[in-house]
């Protein structure tokens, strides 16, 4: 769902004009997460701007636009692929580049429909329910003089802005495969996993939806 | 008398296809005149010298462009990825994928550049994908454009215009929802 709505207009006719904007969103999210029953991959958040536009001579404007948006975004649906099939490592590595205790790794072939897949981020042992996701908070404001000099036109553009951006991964994965393709192309303990089977899924899509709009004045 | 009767008709109906063909490319010629501001001044869409697909304040209500993810569904040679973090994140224009480091593509708000650099992934964490609530074009201009967008812009630029308060009251008001999203 989204709603949003904006209001501009003269302040003082011909000098001076002004704009007011404000929208709030809550995506739900596509996909189920099969270990908590919940709803992945979805955003909720809102925003309003404000701006300034001063005809201070007809070759020169000063425009004032401020933003603030704050979201907040849960985690991002993800599947484990289960291995297709086993690959051997060939003879001549086995020692030299990789342990020759390891002699075969798990492999995924191809990567089935999304139709097919199930998501499984793991739940948050303290809590029951899904990890947290991330949280994203901006405000900018920007100052835009234009001056017109006939032949020359001359823009200044003046910004700031202040944004915070909360992204640790806090999550797991139900993953089951991960220990059958451990590989270890040095002695230990430069071990590291192959993330071979696993993939994320995007969501973009709906069943149905209705969108209307509507304008007035102007 | 029937082929003079067939070569009548035939004329008659190669001249209606022909008026038909008139009235189709009169109208087919009047096109709304876009104006864009790639360059940093005022001109036509169609003499702009630079590959520009420009989305009018119209297109972003009727396609529910909400972020700079929808505008690469729209968008022929525009690749939004995503991995599991949300702010791992890349632009890709015409395949030049930003595999290390910054994002090569710039992505502005009247000509502000915002792109950032992701602090665990390659490409341009959340700040490239702002949430346009207030956007009166959009600008997707391809190919390197740094003398005009600076050093980000090295692919390609994604430009958010936003609504600038006329001399005229107006209010608009718009609701989306659905299901399962």
């Amino acid at each position: 769902m989204e709603l949003k709505a904006g209001l501009s207009g003269p302040l003082i006719p011909g000098v001076l004009f002004g704009g007011l904007n404000a929208a709030t969103w809550n995506n739900d999210g596509f996909y189920d997460n099969s270990y908590t029953g919940n709803d992945t991959g979805g955003a909720e958040g809102s925003g309003v701007s404000g701006d300034l536009l001063w005809n201070i001579t007809d070759a020169f404007t000063a425009r004032v636009r401020a933003e603030y948006t704050n979201d907040e975004f849960s985690q991002s649906p993800y599947s484990a692929v289960a291995p297709t099939e086993t690959v051997m490592v060939p003879a001549s590595a086995l020692g030299t580049v990789i342990s020759p205790a390891v002699t075969s790794v798990l492999a995924v072939r191809s990567i089935p429909d999304g139709d097919d897949l199930q998501v499984t981020n793991w739940a948050n042992p303290r809590t029951g329910g899904d990890y947290p996701g991330a949280d994203r908070e901006v405000a900018r404001a920007t100052l835009t003089l234009d001056y017109d000099f006939g032949p020359v036109a001359l823009k200044s553009l003046t910004h700031v802005d202040n944004a915070f951006d909360d992204d640790t991964v806090k999550s797991t994965f139900g993953n089951t495969y991960n220990s059958g393709i451990r590989v270890v192309p040095f002695p230990p303990p430069f071990t590291f996993v192959l993330p071979l089977n696993q993939t994320p899924i995007k969501p973009d899509e709906r069943s149905y939806g209705v969108r209307v709009g509507y304008r007035f004045g102007g | 008398m029937k082929h003079g009767s067939h070569r009548a008709a035939r004329l008659f109906g190669l001249g209606a296809a022909g008026l038909a063909v008139l009235a189709l490319s009169t109208e087919s010629w009047a096109v709304d005149e876009i104006i864009v501001t790639t360059r940093k001044r005022e001109e036509n869409l169609q003499e702009v010298p630079v590959v520009v697909n420009a989305i009018t304040a119209e297109e972003i209500a009727q396609l529910g462009i909400k972020d700079t993810e929808d505008v690469a569904r729209h968008d022929s040679g525009v690749i939004f990825d995503k991995g599991f973090a949300a702010q791992d994140t890349r632009i890709t224009i015409r395949g030049l994928a930003p595999s290390r480091g910054r994002q090569n593509v710039a992505v502005l708000v009247d000509d502000i550049d915002i792109a950032n650099q992701a602090m665990q992934t390659n490409g341009g964490g959340l700040l490239i994908n702002p949430r346009l609530f207030d956007a009166e074009r959009i600008e997707v201009v391809k190919g390197p454009q740094n003398a005009l967008y600076g050093r980000t812009a090295f692919a390609g630029a994604i430009n958010y215009i936003t609504r600038k308060p006329g001399d005229v009251f107006e209010g608009r008001v718009a609701l989306d929802v659905g299901s399962e999203n």
